[in-house]
């Protein structure tokens, strides 16, 4: 606990921790400049009811988007795999099969990590502002016990800011780093989510403490003139050498959440389908005209798939009990199926469109399988790490499960995969291998 | 429209004659109504597939077995090979286009199964679908010959890589169909029924069963 004395600095109890000569000395090594002056910050708006304000923000949307992220990575299917990273050292939800029901389960999953991750930017950025005397208090710790504390806070801020920036580069497809996106997201996130627990399980009560001590509602109400600093707090958030507001509370939290509503506005759009609003979207917001003006990850340029193998000449291999051969007339003499289905990138875009095509699980039944374990479809695509992709047995027996021949009743483009290509209800984007060229099928 | 012609190759189902393999644990009776309803099902599988012509190469009474738009043919012959030999004969004595033909014992075959093999077929690719208990249960050649068959062994555990041989040994290069299971014993007649409609004839006669038959 510390008091104020009348200077305005805080008089600390001199309460160190073992061993006591260290603590007390590094106390004494203050650096010199204004920087580790408390009376530098003097925003009369920071205390701990504005932190805890954002920071229940947070505690609310952040486990969402820890949480989409980790479903997003069974989503893929590791235990067939295919998960990124390929391995996680045991790091991760229990496997289950990823379900085709309801069709818009992975948009929705990757819409909320996605837009909720960028909406909540603005708020851990506010949040960090509120905090940051906190940053540049001498001394860093009285104890070994507070030092741990610090270090957490190290992981905490330094694992989000990471998550936060690898992700918009991620979405952006700013590969600026060195590194594999994949990899060091899915290992950052279990680093900010054990900081997270840490950090919730030792501020909770504080938060809801000061939480309580004012209303928001009455807050809200308070206008520029009548916004006065909160009580100086044991936490050394509140500064002691307050400057004259420039902006009210209530103001501060618009700022905040009128940049969330903002950003969320303009990303939005790719998510929910409708393009023309994503102004921050990364892919193009047209793809020409027409039925098959929709978002593409891959063109078949990028992919070097040439008119010569999407030709007269191209077969599906369909591999069961025997080798099958099936020219794009045999799959069109094939009972076609339409399905309404949304493709959803992991990125947060999707879209949703008519797909035409024959049902997978027809041509397991004609493969001469009866109960089908997991398929595998492969693609014309020669090299890339999505041209090959395993389904399970619930992926491929769902009514609308199709290998697409056809996309708003034209046939598909090149770019969208023609001459066919796989399209299954909720199943992760790039998993809907374009330019198929084999399935292989085995019994259960 | 497949430029085929699509053929049955069936057995009258008297008790005693037919399906003796399930009996025990079915009855005489119970393994003919078995059969009939294999016949039934493989009969209206090949009536949704568009082909040129419909038969049944039948040994005994087609009373009751055969529905309108298919014609019958009596078998001849001693063995089954004759046999085979000559339905194929038969068949194209009436009309010239490639003859698909199929047994009874794989009511589970999907017409999108048999249309599969009538493209190959009426592109000028024979065709061979093995059976996993080792013998056959389709055959497609696009012009008959009896060498195709004659002394080839028959129901024997090796019959279908005999018979690919042998049509390897007269020139052709049959593309190979979906592997099926035939029904013989018990267990096959359930791992059938498994896979097919519940309003398939041979769910009816399997629940139409009073004794009970466990896999």
């Amino acid at each position: 606990m510390s008091e104020v004395a009348p200077d305005g600095q805080r008089k600390e109890g001199k309460d160190y921790g073992f061993p006591r000569p260290l603590f007390a000395m590094l106390d004494k090594l203050r650096p010199p400049g204004p920087l580790f002056q408390p009376r530098l910050w003097r925003s009369p708006l920071r205390g701990p009811w504005l932190t805890s304000v954002f920071g229940s923000v947070l505690l609310v949307g952040l486990p969402i988007v820890i949480l989409t992220g980790l479903l997003s990575y069974i989503a893929y299917q590791p235990q067939y795999g295919q998960g990124f990273p390929r391995s996680t050292h045991g790091l991760h939800l229990p496997y289950f099969a990823w379900p085709t029901h309801p069709a818009w389960l992975y948009r929705l999953n990757q819409g909320l990590h996605v837009a909720l991750g960028l909406a909540l930017i603005p708020v851990v950025l506010a949040k960090l502002w509120s905090v940051i005397p906190k940053l540049f208090a001498w001394p860093p710790a009285r104890s070994a016990a507070q030092l741990l504390e610090r270090a957490s806070l190290g992981l905490l801020v330094g694992s989000i800011l990471f998550e936060l920036a690898t992700g918009v580069l991620n979405i952006q497809y700013d590969y600026v780093f060195g590194f594999d996106f994949y990899t060091a997201h899915y290992y950052g996130a279990w680093v900010f989510t054990a900081a997270f627990l840490v950090h919730v399980g030792m501020k909770l009560p504080t938060m809801v403490r000061s939480l309580r001590a004012r209303r928001l509602r009455d807050e809200l109400r308070v206008p520029l003139a009548d916004t006065v600093p909160e009580p100086l707090d044991e936490h050394g958030l509140v500064s002691v050498n307050p400057a004259a507001p420039t902006m009210s509370r209530r103001g501060l939290l618009s700022v905040v959440g009128g940049a969330s509503l903002a950003v969320t506005a303009v990303t939005l759009g790719e998510t929910v389908g409708w393009r023309p609003s994503a102004l921050l979207a990364a892919r193009g917001r047209s793809y020409g005209n027409g039925p098959t003006d929709f978002q593409i990850n891959r063109t078949a340029k990028t992919a070097q798939i040439t008119a010569a193998v999407t030709g007269a000449d191209w077969r599906l291999e369909l591999v069961g009990t025997t080798t099958m051969s099936l020219s794009r007339a045999d799959l069109l003499a094939m009972p076609q199926h339409t399905a309404r289905l949304p493709i959803a990138c992991v990125e947060g875009w999707s879209t949703e469109q008519t797909w035409t095509g024959v049902r997978l699980r027809d041509l397991v039944a004609l493969a001469g399988i009866n109960r089908p374990d997991a398929g595998r479809v492969l693609s014309l695509e020669k090299r890339g790490s999505f041209n090959t992709a395993v389904l399970n047995p619930g992926q491929l027996l769902n009514p609308d499960s199709l290998l697409a021949l056809k996309v708003n009743g034209v046939d598909l483009s090149p770019d969208h995969g023609y001459p066919a290509r796989i399209i299954v209800p909720a199943m992760p984007g790039v998993h809907n291998t374009k330019w198929v060229r084999r399935i292989e099928l085995a019994e259960l | 429209m497949f430029e085929i012609q699509l053929v049955v190759l069936a057995k009258a189902p008297i008790a005693g004659r037919v399906k003796t393999r399930l009996c025990p644990p079915l009855t005489g009776e119970q393994a003919a109504q078995v059969a009939a309803a294999a016949i039934a099902d493989t009969v209206a599988a090949v009536q949704q597939v568009q082909v040129r012509r419909r038969l049944v190469a039948l040994d005994g009474d087609p009373a009751g077995l055969v529905p309108a738009g298919f014609e019958v043919l009596p078998q001849r012959g001693g063995g089954l090979d004759e046999r085979l030999a000559a339905a194929f004969d038969d068949v194209s004595c009436d009309c010239a286009l490639p003859i698909l033909l199929i047994g009874m014992d794989t009511p589970q075959v999907t017409p999108l199964q048999l249309g599969y093999a009538g493209a190959l077929l009426a592109s000028g690719r024979p065709v061979l679908g093995h059976a996993s208990d080792g013998g056959w249960w389709a055959l497609g050649l696009e012009v008959p010959d009896q060498h195709v068959f004659l002394g080839v062994p028959m129901s024997t555990d090796v019959t279908g890589r005999e018979q690919e041989a042998r049509m390897r040994e007269r020139g052709l290069d049959p593309a190979l169909l979906p592997v099926l299971r035939d029904i013989d014993a018990i267990e096959d007649l359930h791992a059938a029924v498994s896979v097919m409609p519940s309003s398939s004839h041979l769910a009816a006669a399997v629940r139409g069963l009073d004794v009970l038959v466990s896999s």
